[in-house]
């Protein structure tokens, strides 16, 4: 969320914007909790 | 390209293996910078480092993953532990040892001036933004920042620190007024309204100040809730790569 409002700006955080930035946002915890200990992901493992 | 900033706790977690618990390095705002740090964004920590063993681990961590730690208080007070505990169904509960520690340490001399050094945004979570005497100061602290910038509040409700329910939703609620967005889960709501409907937890807060919640359901997936929209995505599934 934070690195779509900074990339994008929050008022232009709506509808397929707002849904991808959310879709990212799943995938980034689903790696996260994969893994053993706090280690996200980067932009690549993301694409 | 701007700058986030970050504040609130990095802190040492120390997690159950077998008869003895490894220190492992946690707390909410610090995982936030390291991610953003990961996706390449240039991001400050701000927060008191201790100089003992466990304040070395968590330096350690952050610069490895590029976060940057300009504005850290280094101080001799211990680091802040959290004693987890695991129950039969493996669900997580904390014991925190806070008092004293320099996890928690925010005095306004050696917080950054948002007027001079210009952040793009402030992240501010979790336990620092409710644990007093700290919680006041970043408060205070945050109205400046919020003249330049967007602040993104993130709750993370952990009721071993503030046990009192009222006084956890007024420590909460405040934040609100100063925020532009806010992640929340769904069991965070439901701990502190635990009579109010979830999606009227979210329509309120909305009229209080942030024009983005975004509500975490677990393995259902996540809500993003702007007044006139909502949208919703399922969780993700990843197969587990290591162990």
């Amino acid at each position: 969320m934070v690195e779509a409002i900074f990339n994008d700006g929050l008022d232009n955080l709506t509808g397929a914007r707002l849904e991808t930035m959310l879709k990212r946002a799943a995938k980034a915890a689903a790696i996260t909790v994969s893994r053993v200990g706090a280690n996200p992901p980067t932009s690549e493992e993301l694409e | 390209m701007g700058q986030v900033w970050i504040a609130g706790e990095v802190l040492i977690d120390l997690i159950p293996e077998g008869v003895d618990r490894k220190p492992v390095v946690g707390g909410g705002p610090a995982n936030t910078a390291k991610a953003l740090s990961k996706l390449g964004i240039d991001t400050q920590f701000i927060e008191g480092i201790s100089s003992d063993v466990y304040g070395q681990m968590a330096k350690k961590e952050l610069v490895t993953s590029g976060v940057k730690l300009d504005y850290v208080k280094y101080s001799d007070k211990p680091t802040c532990l959290a004693i987890v505990s695991l129950n039969d169904l493996g669900a997580a509960t904390y014991e925190f040892v806070i008092k004293n520690t320099a996890t928690f340490d925010f005095t306004h001399d050696w917080l950054p001036n948002p007027q001079t050094d210009r952040p793009s945004l402030l992240h501010i979570g979790t336990l620092a933004a409710v644990i007093e005497p700290g919680a006041s100061v970043l408060f205070d602290w945050a109205q400046s920042v919020a003249k330049f910038a967007p602040i993104v509040f993130d709750s993370n409700i952990r009721p071993a620190v503030v046990s009192d329910r009222s006084k956890y939703v007024a420590r909460v609620e405040r934040w609100l007024e100063i925020s532009s967005a806010v992640k929340v889960s769904e069991d965070d709501i439901k701990w502190l309204y635990p009579s109010i409907e979830v999606e009227q937890v979210v329509n309120d807060w909305l009229i209080k100040g942030p024009s983005l919640i975004v509500v975490t359901y677990g393995d259902k997936g996540l809500i993003g809730n702007r007044k006139n929209e909502r949208v919703s995505v399922g969780a993700v599934k990843v197969k587990v790569t290591e162990l």
